[in-house]
């Protein structure tokens, strides 16, 4: 376990968008297409899975020497159960409605693999300062993906964004018909492939590209 | 220190301790919060019941606890009767029918081939909501009821006009149906079709309860509420209740009597 001089800052801003645990990584869709149809639930999902990867990161880098290597998958889900169990319960006293609306999903972060992968693969091996950013840069990684694709599918399927109106619906005497697909699930999954298409059709991210393979030859 | 942690004695250690640390925090919060999620459930549970009374409530101008108050009346109803009763020992407002219905002074058995619901057992007495609009004038009753549903139970709220004929609303409080298809229940474009329809429909062998239809609604129907498409289990199970809490052996002898004035 050689530690390398981590760069801090590029512990927290690479997955934004270069190492983007969605995009890139393709890790944590089941929610990001659940959870996306309005602003509001994926404002709050974001804020929750943000708050549970940098809090598991922590903890679990700073008990990385004690978890023994037989046991450290259970004790990682340990550790991220009990956080979103307690992210559910505040949820519940302080925000009824929506945690209502996001029944669940909620209880399935402990699934996200983003949450998982990146204890594993990074808070096993880092300390717990460079963990915590870490935690926060990949969250917001998540959140970016699951505000853009809320932002799209919300004013595009419900004419609202945040709850106000942005498209006056025709039913409420406005002009616009929504698009019902961009309510339905489905729809979240189409915006994330295109988001996944740009990404890795730009120059600069080009090297995300793997390499084919297979190659096809005439004999 | 890396060399003795693989130890079985140390892997148990550190596991025990870590469960032991992770389930204080866990219980912890959970009993520090408990007092305010009852009071958001309760708010909730008033905030329905306000939404499906007919009552025009303004969100941002009228307090909702005032609100409440001012317009909501809670009785406790005998369900064989269907009068209501007067018993200073119970308090209409946080009796939990679901959870009474166990106990031997409220249990009532529900025949097998009646139990459409699905729920076995009722509580004999249920809480009835009275909503009184700003003269005073009854707005409508709102019965609670509960049943299965495709995954889980149902828990809803339906209102009726003054003369017991007709559904002034409906709307599901808690249920586990799938997000999306059978949880399409508790939105509002859809339980607003519910409004107007009729509680029963015709006599003898053609009588008729409000029901949930598969696909749209016959054209012109008063006693069918279009389906949602990809729910028509969860449609049924809602149906079902329907079926049997406006039924004789429940609300049926209320509502008839309301009719009977």
């Amino acid at each position: 376990m050689a530690q390398e001089k981590l760069n801090l800052k590029e512990v927290l801003l690479n997955p934004l968008v270069s190492i983007n645990p969605i995009i890139v990584q393709v890790l944590g869709i089941c929610s990001a297409l659940a959870v996306t149809s309005n602003m509001k639930t994926a404002m709050v999902m974001s804020i929750s899975v943000t708050a549970v990867i940098a809090c598991a990161n922590l903890v679990v880098s700073s008990i990385r020497n004690v978890i023994p290597g037989s046991v450290r998958f259970i004790a990682e889900l340990t550790v991220i159960a009990s956080l979103v169990i307690v992210v559910d319960q505040l949820l519940k006293a302080f925000n009824y409605q929506l945690d209502k609306q996001l029944s669940v999903y909620v209880g399935l972060i402990i699934t996200n693999c983003i949450v998982m992968g990146r204890s594993e693969a990074f808070a096993l091996k880092y300390p717990p300062l460079p963990s915590l950013i870490d935690g926060i840069g990949n969250g917001l990684g998540y959140s970016i993906i699951l505000l853009s694709v809320g932002t799209i599918r919300e004013i595009f399927g419900s004419g609202t964004w945040f709850g106000f109106t942005v498209l006056p619906l025709a039913k409420d005497g406005g002009w616009y018909v929504p698009n019902g697909l961009l309510v339905l699930p489905p729809s979240g999954f189409f915006l994330i492939g295109l988001f996944i298409w740009w990404v890795r059709s730009t120059k600069r991210y080009a090297k995300q590209v793997e390499p084919a393979q297979f190659v096809v030859t005439r004999e | 220190m890396a060399s003795n942690k693989e130890s079985v004695g140390k892997t148990f250690l550190v596991v025990f301790v870590l469960c032991l640390v992770c389930s204080i925090f866990v219980a912890g919060t959970t009993v520090a919060l408990r007092d305010i999620q009852e009071q958001e459930k309760l708010r909730d549970k008033q905030a329905n019941i306000i939404l499906v009374s007919g009552l025009s409530f303004n969100e941002e101008t009228d307090d909702q606890v005032s609100f409440y108050k001012e317009h909501i009346v809670a009785k406790m109803l005998d369900l064989q009767t269907g009068r209501f009763v007067d018993d200073a020992k119970l308090n209409p407002e946080d009796f939990d029918y679901v959870s009474r219905a166990k106990t031997k002074e409220f249990k009532h058995s529900i025949e097998k081939e009646q139990d459409a619901a699905g729920i076995r057992f009722r509580s004999k007495l249920m809480p009835v909501y009275v909503a009184k609009d700003s003269s005073g004038n009854v707005k409508s009753y709102i019965l609670p009821f509960y049943g299965q549903g495709l995954w889980s139970t149902l828990y809803g709220l339906l209102a009726v006009t003054p003369d017991g004929k007709t559904v002034e609303g409906i709307n599901f409080y808690d249920h586990g149906e799938t997000p999306g298809l059978g949880g399409e229940i508790s939105n509002p474009t859809w339980t607003a079709k519910w409004k107007g329809k009729l509680v029963y429909q015709g006599e003898g062998k053609n009588a008729k309860i409000v029901s949930v239809f598969k696909g749209p609604a016959p054209a012109g129907s008063r006693i069918e509420v279009d389906g949602i498409s990809g729910a028509t289990l969860t449609g049924k199970g809602v149906s079902n209740c329907m079926k049997y809490w406006l039924s004789d052996d429940a609300y049926g002898r209320f509502l008839k009597q309301l009719g009977g004035k």
